[in-house]
This record gives C-alpha cells, sequence and structure tokens, in this order.
C-alpha cells in the first residue's frame, strides 16, 4: 500500500483535514483539552461528520471533568463536598472509569492526587504552566483515597470528601477515546481511530493491514521521523496507550518534575521506565495499565506479564523491553 | 501546618491507626533551610491509608476484589499487535 499523501488542507489555526495512507483513509488533526486530537476514518464521507461528533463529545467531557475551569461540573461540585450529588452521566462515567483504575491497580493511579498535582505546580492547562520556578517546600495535612469517594451507580450520585479534588486526567481521556470511537463507528458505520494525546481506541472496520501506529517517547506528526526508540505495529481492535515522563515535564528549584505521581509518595514517581505502551480492550485499560507500570518501576514487567498484556517499555537509558507478544521490531 | 521528615516506621504506623500524617517534603537541594519557602498544605493520597479499615470511610461502589473472573474486574487483553510496514496514521507516546 503506498503513502500518498493527496490532500492537506488547512480549515483553521490549528486544525488540519488531510488524506493519508491510503486511498480510502482520511485524518484530521487539532488541538482541544489540553492536547493533540487526531481522528482517522475509514469512509472518506463521513470524516467532517465524525469530527463534528468528536468535537462535541470533547467540548462535553471538558465541562465536566476539567479541574482547570472553575465552571466545570467536577470543580462546581467542591461547594458540595461531603455530600451526596447527583452528577451528569458523563461525570459519573469518568469517576468510574478513573475508580476502576484505582481498584485495579491496587492505588497506584489514584484519582484523588489532585492537591498534591496541584501543590507540585501542575495547577492549571499544562501549556501555562512555568517551565521553570523556584523549590517548593510541601506540607503533607491530609491523606485522602480513592477508597473515599462514593459512586452510587444506579442514580449517578457521587460524594467527594471536603478538601478531596479529584484529577481525572489519567483515565478520562483514554475512556472518552473508547467512547468516541465506539459512537462514531455504531453512528457512522465506518471504521474509526480516535487519538487523544496519544491514548488510542479504534472501533468499527478495519482498514486492511489493520491500524497502523508508530510507538514512540513522545506523541508527534506520524509523517515525521520519531526521535528515540520507536516501534511500527497494527492492532485491530481495542486500544493503545503510552504513559512517559518524557513529557509534561517543568523544573521546581532545580528538580525536574513531571505529571506521573505515586500516590504513595505524593511526589512525581521515581521510575525505572521513561516510557510504557501497553495494548488492551480498551484505551482506558491500556492507559491503566501503562500509568501503573511507570509508577510500579522494575515490577511492572511480572504484573503486565501475569496480565498478558502485550507491552513495551523504555528505559530511562532508552533499552527497550517487550511482553507477552508485542512484537519485537524496534527501529 | 509543617513538620520534619521522620521514620517510615512512624509513618506506617500513624497510617495504620487511621490518623493523618503531617510531614515535610522538600522539593530542590537545599530548600527545606531556604528562607521564604512556601508551605503548602497538600493531599497526599496513601494506598496504606486507602486499606486501613479504621478510616470509617465507605468504599466505592466498585468491587474491591481483584481475583474476579469478570471483564469488569480485571484489565482487558487484546489481541497483540502485529507488526506493521505501513506508513503510520497515528502516534502514540507521552503528550
Amino acid at each position: 500500500m503506498s503513502t500518498t499523501s493527496i490532500r492537506t488542507t488547512s480549515t483553521s489555526a490549528n486544525s488540519t483535514l488531510g488524506q493519508t495512507m491510503s486511498e480510502h483513509l482520511r485524518w484530521a488533526e487539532w488541538n482541544a483539552i489540553g492536547t493533540t486530537i487526531r481522528l482517522v476514518v475509514t469512509d472518506p464521507t463521513q470524516l467532517e461528520s465524525a469530527r463534528a461528533m468528536l468535537t462535541d463529545d470533547l467540548a462535553a467531557l471538558d465541562l465536566a471533568c476539567s479541574r482547570f475551569r472553575s465552571d466545570s461540573e467536577l470543580m462546581r461540585l467542591e461547594v458540595r463536598a461531603g455530600q451526596p450529588t447527583t452528577v451528569s452521566a458523563l461525570l459519573a462515567g469518568a469517576v468510574r472509569a478513573a475508580l476502576r483504575g484505582a481498584q485495579l491497580t491496587d492505588g497506584l493511579v489514584d484519582p484523588t492526587v489532585g492537591r498534591a498535582m496541584e501543590t507540585i505546580g501542575y495547577d492549571r492547562d499544562f501549556a501555562s504552566v512555568p517551565a521553570q520556578g523556584g523549590a517548593l517546600r510541601v506540607t503533607v495535612s491530609h491523606i485522602p483515597q480513592w477508597r473515599q469517594i462514593q459512586l452510587d451507580d444506579s442514580a449517578n450520585l457521587l460524594t467527594v470528601p471536603a478538601g478531596v479534588r479529584l484529577d481525572l486526567g489519567a483515565t478520562a481521556k483514554a475512556w472518552a477515546a473508547d467512547r468516541s470511537a465506539e459512537g462514531i463507528a455504531r453512528v457512522l458505520d465506518c471504521g474509526v481511530l480516535v487519538s487523544l494525546g496519544g491514548d488510542i481506541a479504534v472501533a468499527g472496520e478495519v482498514p486492511p493491514g489493520g491500524w497502523s501506529i508508530r510507538v514512540q517517547d513522545i506523541t508527534g506528526d506520524p509523517s515525521t521521523p520519531a526521535q528515540g526508540p520507536s516501534d511500527l505495529i497494527a492492532i485491530r481492535e481495542g486500544g493503545l496507550a503510552t504513559s512517559s515522563t518524557s513529557a509534561r515535564r517543568w523544573h521546581r528549584g532545580g528538580d525536574l518534575l513531571h505529571h506521573i505521581l505515586d500516590p504513595r509518595t505524593g511526589r512525581p514517581a521515581d521510575s525505572d521506565w521513561r516510557t510504557v505502551s501497553v495494548a488492551a480492550g480498551s484505551a482506558l485499560d491500556a492507559n491503566i495499565a501503562s500509568t501503573a507500570a511507570i509508577i510500579r518501576g522494575k515490577s511492572a514487567t511480572g504484573w503486565l506479564a501475569r496480565l498478558g498484556l502485550p507491552a513495551r517499555l523504555v528505559a530511562v537509558n532508552g533499552a527497550v523491553t517487550t511482553l507477552a507478544g508485542w512484537p519485537e521490531v524496534s527501529s | 501546618m509543617s513538620g520534619s521528615p521522620t521514620s517510615g516506621s512512624a509513618r506506617r504506623t500513624a497510617r495504620d491507626k487511621g490518623l493523618a500524617w503531617v510531614s515535610a517534603i522538600t522539593l530542590g537541594a537545599g530548600a527545606a533551610s531556604a528562607i521564604g519557602a512556601v508551605a503548602i498544605a497538600a493531599a497526599l493520597p496513601s494506598t496504606s491509608a486507602a486499606t486501613s479499615a479504621s478510616s470509617g470511610t465507605a468504599a466505592s461502589s466498585v468491587s474491591t476484589s481483584s481475583n474476579e473472573d469478570d471483564s469488569g474486574s480485571t484489565l482487558a487483553a487484546a489481541p497483540a499487535p502485529a507488526t506493521s510496514n505501513i506508513p503510520p496514521v497515528a502516534t502514540t507516546g507521552a503528550s
């Protein structure tokens, strides 16, 4: 199959549409929810409709779940701290996904890290976080924990204790990728790939050869060569996610900080791995596994192998380890 | 509030008793003694606290068992990726 870039059309200052890889695949890319969105469909005639659906989905997600917007449902919930509150199905779903992550990782992926994340400086859209800053002295005065979050599934009744700020970012993007990919494929009856900052979900018709995806340290333009070790793989279903300490990093007082917090310490994980990619039955589960693997460090290899999750782990020195059937094709 | 770092065993004991832990974590060499260092109250999640029966907090509606075999109680696997010689349509990495 040849790669012929037939057309790339600029539709706005930060958005592109185009055709790539196959005459039958069309893509669009733009920025939203603080990250890069990439959408690929197998039916060229459905790209605009798919894009409209995904745009609406992401706007709703942001309004429900952002901890950076005072008008988000998540932040407005704080005035009712400690009280059961009926929330939207969207917020309930995102919280449910986050609790699933906490449950299945014994709390290593914990949505109650919101305050701790703010303390180390990640308190606004990452693009606005100062790259440099003075040393922080952090005083811990309260210990929240995911089991304190109560969610009554039958009524979407959510209780968040006072003082606890949820950070759904670790799982909400992946969950949203799954949700949107499935919704678009069902409504438009075509194959769909949704990538929200590298958390990838696929649904519907599979293109010939599968969905070809390059795995690398930092998400980027697939037409541009990767920096560092990379793999070119194809998936046909489910999801693929990568967690890495190579991006969303900033300095405070000479320390290099990043966005993957170890809930056991409240500090950025001091991991043996700089990047972990996992293929799973959904983008959500891939994201949960890749994030937990970064926090677990060395023991991640045994854990992922026991779960049977194909994974690729890049050590801090760049050495690549593959597990559970992940193809050994590093370049 | 602020305090001095103490031993891990004392921290564990406090958590086992369901007590809030107060400690100082300094980020940056020498910052602990820096005049004007800002003390910040932080919410520190704790796996230890999570499992403390004395916390008196209700568990979420999500099952806490990790050994159940229904699809909701384990991370769902998928067929392993295949090698590809087709130019990529997307990349996955940190963002």
